[in-house]
């Protein structure tokens, strides 16, 4: 995987905020495969010529799966929503499940229960990917059937 | 592709059993619910109409009203289907009208009627653990508190009998172990939990305390818990000492009882547990609840406290209507109406035998076929309560729930099946023809 | 449907009529001045024509109250409004509604037939503490709670607890005396003019209370724990307060076993639903009502278990009549009863006004043709006849006739007070707090139920 540094050998570094990021951040964002190079309008200049084939081949092909993160087992899976609740990122950031209820739609949350079984939505944001050190395997540790494999 | 929207319905009510979860956002496609958010594999197998122990297993849906004439199926109309059904009431010395757990309160207070009607007795699925349940309350008094009161008080919790997690399993996260509320804001870390049961469920992983007995051994648990709170002297086991202190230091506790404490001798543990719980208030507010499985078997017990005075079993056989308290005998009854339950899945099969040979009959209402219709002389198909039809049902705390119509119904009601055959039977004692 | 109820004695205490001979005409369900010509005639002579009553407190729906009916302790819904409609009642008050027992209490009323209902939405002061403590917000408190008592179909507010403690002593920073909260509510009730009851507690009879049109006192007689609070409440009743007399009875009901019935709904402490009786307090109670007949003063019961409807024919003859009185109560040295009007007005008038009902309660010309006919044996006497009404018109329809319902299935609605709030920000913190999406607390409208807005 490329590292942050020789993403931004690419960038402008300019930090305009045209993406709406500071250059850093877009280097984040391209390294998780979530923006792709031509996301950053700077680039298109004619200055930068060249630069978004570089940062392709810099990149590589999204890996499809990424190399930490979380599955679940739909055999095993209840519904019972310990996981939602207890999840890290939830209770800062989701009032709902902090509050023991159900997210809403469109609420950006890591789980959520559709039809019966959990569905991992948002991984990125999950503590234990996002700041290693932290460790946090609330989910997978108290799920009743263990249908949560971490990796 | 992208699937055109046909109905959104946010904020649903789950009748898949009786936490009624009331945050389950549906979306309906074709006539069929294609999504439904926030709702456990129980209450999906419900609204998808899938098996429940089997997700994504079809449940074979019934369509038409059948009799069963020299042994053989026959497809009939609705009134043909009411009008045996009626016949069958009527002949009946002792007719049961059985089950109405899983039935909204339109389908209870019509099953009522049917039961006054038909002079027949009519008996509660979870009878045999509710009974002596509302005796126990009679004999130490009533501590309740609405679900919500317990999420945000509640910092001891103890399942005796009862697994959430098989049952209904949101109930961990809305109410119980892992809710936080007003003063648990911390949830799970901050509770203190056991759990008493005959079998190693996952709830061992969760408790702190998780104390397996041999079968029969709960009451004389329960016994040496009682002795322990008592500060009396006497013979206590080092897990009940446990349990009583972990009881005695708690600030707000909930006993929470399930479907096993119908193995043991029943109305004495419940006797044991109501004492205790209210021993325990004496000191610390402590509530006993029923961990009602079903639906609206909440809604059915408000229904025949606040019609008839009593949660007991009502027989209205004897012109006077009388109350028993002890689950039926089936041996009894010579004739069946079931309605929201499927007895025969449960019914040993000497029990299933003598109504055979006893050619009882058998009138089903359901959605499904089950092992009951299959067992049926009647079998009236209805909609799916809560899904297909909206209705009302009590939550377990005793909070009624508006449960909306997420899809289109294309059978009738069981409610209005029932009120018809009420109509039917009140029409055939005076004697008049039906019109 | 045009009536006239002809040769009766009239007695509403609204219009200074004390038994004269007057014909009373109902037309369209209304009090009208006069008909010349009408379809039916009813034959009043040797009656007492006087407005149906309203129950103030009538604790049936409550949450938890289908609890005592394990021990008997309250009769079905059905026998409940017959029972109301014998009796001359066309209107019954629940005084417990919460925001989460809301459609509970709903459906429990819908299930009363003939009368009329609505309800109070009690208030837990705990829930919005930090914006009590704060002057600043108190209009939002105003806001929010007239949002609350439309969208939870309530007539008035009822405050139950008035004071802030917690049970965790974590939170002791928090607590609120029963002055401030008192001094906070009034400021609310003055800028909201939204009608306010407070439960009678000890604490708050020896307050300085000011007279606050719009400010109820409820259930007087629980609070009457020592001489000193019987004298207290006479005098605040003699500024002018309004209140309602929660009476209780003698002894303990006799056959009803004392077991707690605890409800927790979130509160400082559960609702005990069956509070032990102290005799001295009952004692208080009884004299409190008798020498309050001068002062708004409004007739009720503590609860309908310790005095339950079909006794309440024997606690108007306490009232009403020194002899039984005597003879239920032992000893008691109280002088003066109330006269007929007394008690018409403690039933009829006081009531209506406390609850906002304007057409109600009286018979001038304008009034809904709710009138109940009673047996007229004597003046002295009038507490016998009026143990069950000869005849009662709701709306200008019977629903009484020779002391039997025969118009079991009458129109019949809930009441409640339109406020056109909008919901405001502590309205989305209280509701977020509760176990149920917003949406679900909202009561629903059933289709059987209909639904009375009263401005």
């Amino acid at each position: 995987m490329a590292t942050l540094a020789e993403i931004r050998e690419f960038l402008p570094n300019s930090d305009c905020g045209q993406c709406g990021l500071t250059c850093a951040e877009f280097a984040e964002f391209l390294q998780r495969h979530e923006l792709a190079p031509e996301d950053c309008p700077v680039l298109h200049e004619l200055d930068y010529a060249g630069f978004i084939e570089a940062l392709r081949e810099v990149l590589g092909e999204p890996q499809t799966k990424p190399a930490a993160g979380m599955a679940v087992d739909p055999k095993k899976c209840i519904g019972c929503g310990i996981c939602v609740t207890l999840c890290e990122y939830h209770l800062g950031n989701c009032a709902d499940v902090r509050l023991s209820k159900g997210p809403r739609d469109l609420e950006q949350v890591i789980f959520h229960i559709v039809n019966g079984l959990v569905v991992v939505v948002h991984q990125e944001h999950c503590t234990r990917l996002v700041q290693a050190a932290e460790k946090c395997s609330k989910c997978a540790q108290h799920c009743p059937t263990k249908a949560i494999t971490l990796y | 592709m992208r699937i055109p929207l046909e109905a959104r319905i946010e904020s649903a009510v789950c009748p898949g059993c009786a936490c009624l979860c009331d945050d389950i956002d549906v979306t309906v496609v074709d006539g069929r619910v294609y999504q439904a958010a926030n709702i456990c594999l129980w209450g999906a197998s419900k609204v998808l109409g899938h098996k429940r122990f089997h997700p994504k297993k079809e449940r074979r849906r019934l369509a038409q009203p059948l009799i069963r004439h020299r042994g053989r199926w026959q497809t009939v109309s609705v009134d043909a289907a009411i009008d045996r059904t009626a016949e069958i009431l009527i002949k009946a010395r002792q007719p049961v009208v059985y089950g109405l757990t899983n039935a909204g309160c339109g389908a209870q207070a019509a099953a009522l009627q049917v039961a006054r009607q038909a002079q027949a007795r009519l008996e509660p699925a979870d009878l045999a653990w509710k009974a002596p349940y509302y005796q126990s309350l009679k004999k130490y008094g009533v501590f309740w508190a609405t679900l919500e009161v317990i999420r945000d008080e509640a910092d001891t919790l103890v399942f005796w009998g009862a697994n959430p997690l098989h049952s209904c399993p949101r109930h961990v996260v809305r109410y119980s172990i892992f809710a936080r509320g007003r003063f648990t804001e911390r949830g799970y870390d901050e509770r203190r939990l056991a759990a008493v049961d005959i079998h190693r469920t996952e709830l061992a992983d969760l408790v702190e305390l998780f104390l397996q007995v041999e079968p029969g051994q709960e009451l004389s648990l329960l016994q040496e818990v009682l002795t322990a709170t008592a500060a009396a002297g006497g013979a206590v086991s080092k897990k009940a000492r446990r349990l009583a202190a972990m009881l005695q230091e708690a600030h707000y506790g909930v006993i929470f009882f399930g479907r096993g404490v119908s193995y043991g001798p029943t109305p004495e543990l419940l006797d044991g547990l109501a004492g205790l719980t209210a021993r325990l208030n004496e000191h610390t507010p402590f509530v006993l609840f029923p961990l009602s499985t079903d639906f609206n078997a909440v809604g059915l017990y408000h229904l025949l406290l606040r019609e008839l005075g009593s949660p007991l079993a009502p027989d209205f056989g004897a012109g006077e209507v009388s109350f028993h308290a002890e689950p039926l005998r089936w041996t009894d009854v010579d004739a069946l109406l079931v309605v929201g339950a499927d007895p025969f899945w449960f019914l040993s099969a000497a029990e299933i035998q003598d109504l055979h040979e006893r050619r009882v009959p058998v009138v089903a209402l359901s959605p499904v076929a089950n092992r009951t219709t299959g067992h049926a002389e009647v079998v009236l198909p209805v909609a799916l309560a809560g899904v297909e039809t909206p209705e009302l049902a009590y939550r377990m705390d005793g909070l009624p729930l508006s449960l909306p119509a997420l899809l289109p119904a294309s059978l009738p009601s069981d409610q209005q099946l029932l009120q018809q055959l009420a109509a039917a039977l009140g029409c055939s004692h005076r004697g008049m023809a039906c019109v | 449907m045009r009536l006239a109820i002809v040769g009766g004695r009239v007695f509403d205490p609204a219009s200074g009529w004390d038994g004269q001979e007057r014909d009373i005409y109902l037309a369209d369900g209304r009090v009208v001045d006069f008909l010349p010509a009408v379809d039916q005639v009813i034959n009043a002579r040797g009656l007492a024509v006087t407005p149906a009553g309203l129950e103030i407190r009538s604790p049936v729906a409550g949450f938890g109250q289908n609890f005592l009916r394990l021990w008997g302790g309250l009769p079905s819904p059905a026998e409940l409004g017959h029972t109301y409609a014998l009796l001359g009642y066309t209107h019954v008050h629940e005084p417990c509604l919460t925001l989460p027992t809301a459609n509970y209490v709903h459906q429990e009323l819908a299930a009363l037939p003939i009368v009329d209902t609505s309800a109070s939405l009690a208030i837990n002061l705990r829930d919005v503490d930090l914006w009590l403590q704060d002057p600043q917000k108190l209009a939002d408190v105003g806001e929010a709670w007239a949002y609350l008592l439309e969208s939870t179909r309530c007539l008035n507010l009822r405050v139950v607890e008035p004071f802030v403690k917690f049970r965790q002593d974590f939170y002791r920073y928090r607590a609120l005396t029963e002055e401030v909260v008192v001094n906070r509510l009034l400021t609310i009730r003055e800028q909201m003019r939204l009608p306010l009851t407070m439960e009678a507690t000890p604490a708050l009879l020896t307050l300085n209370l000011p007279v606050h049109p719009g400010l109820h006192l409820s259930g007087l007689g629980a609070a009457l724990t020592d001489e000193a609070l019987l004298d207290r409440a006479l005098h605040l009743l003699a500024t002018g307060l309004t209140a309602d007399m929660g009476l209780l009875p003698p002894a303990p009901r006799p056959g009803f076993p004392s077991r707690p019935v605890q409800v927790d709904l979130g509160w400082f402490q559960p609702f005990d639903l069956l509070p032990e009786l102290e005799p001295q307090v009952a004692r208080r109670a009884l004299r409190l009502a008798v020498q309050g007949k001068e002062w708004r003063l409004a007739f009720s019961v503590a609860s309908l278990l310790s005095l339950p409807l079909s006794s309440f024919s024997q606690v108007f003859a306490w009232l009403g009549d020194a002899a039984s009185r005597r003879r239920d109560w032992g000893d008691v040295q109280l002088e003066g009863t109330h006269s007929f009007t007394d008690w018409l007005r403690a039933t009829r008038l006081l009531p209506a006004q406390y609850l906002g009902l304007t057409d109600r309660g009286h018979l001038q010309p304008g009034a809904r043709g709710d009138v109940a006919l009673y047996d007229l044996l004597g003046s002295d006497t009038w507490a016998k006849n009026c143990q069950r009404c000869r005849l009662l018109f709701k709306a200008g329809e019977l629903v009484v006739h020779n002391y039997e319902v025969v118009q079991p299935h009458v129109a019949k609605a809930t009441y409640y007070r339109r406020t056109q709030a909008v919901p405001n920000k502590l309205v989305a913190d209280l509701c977020q707090y509760r176990s149920l999406r917003p949406e679900n607390l909202q009561v629903r409208v059933q289709p059987h139920q209909h639904w009375q807005q009263v401005a």
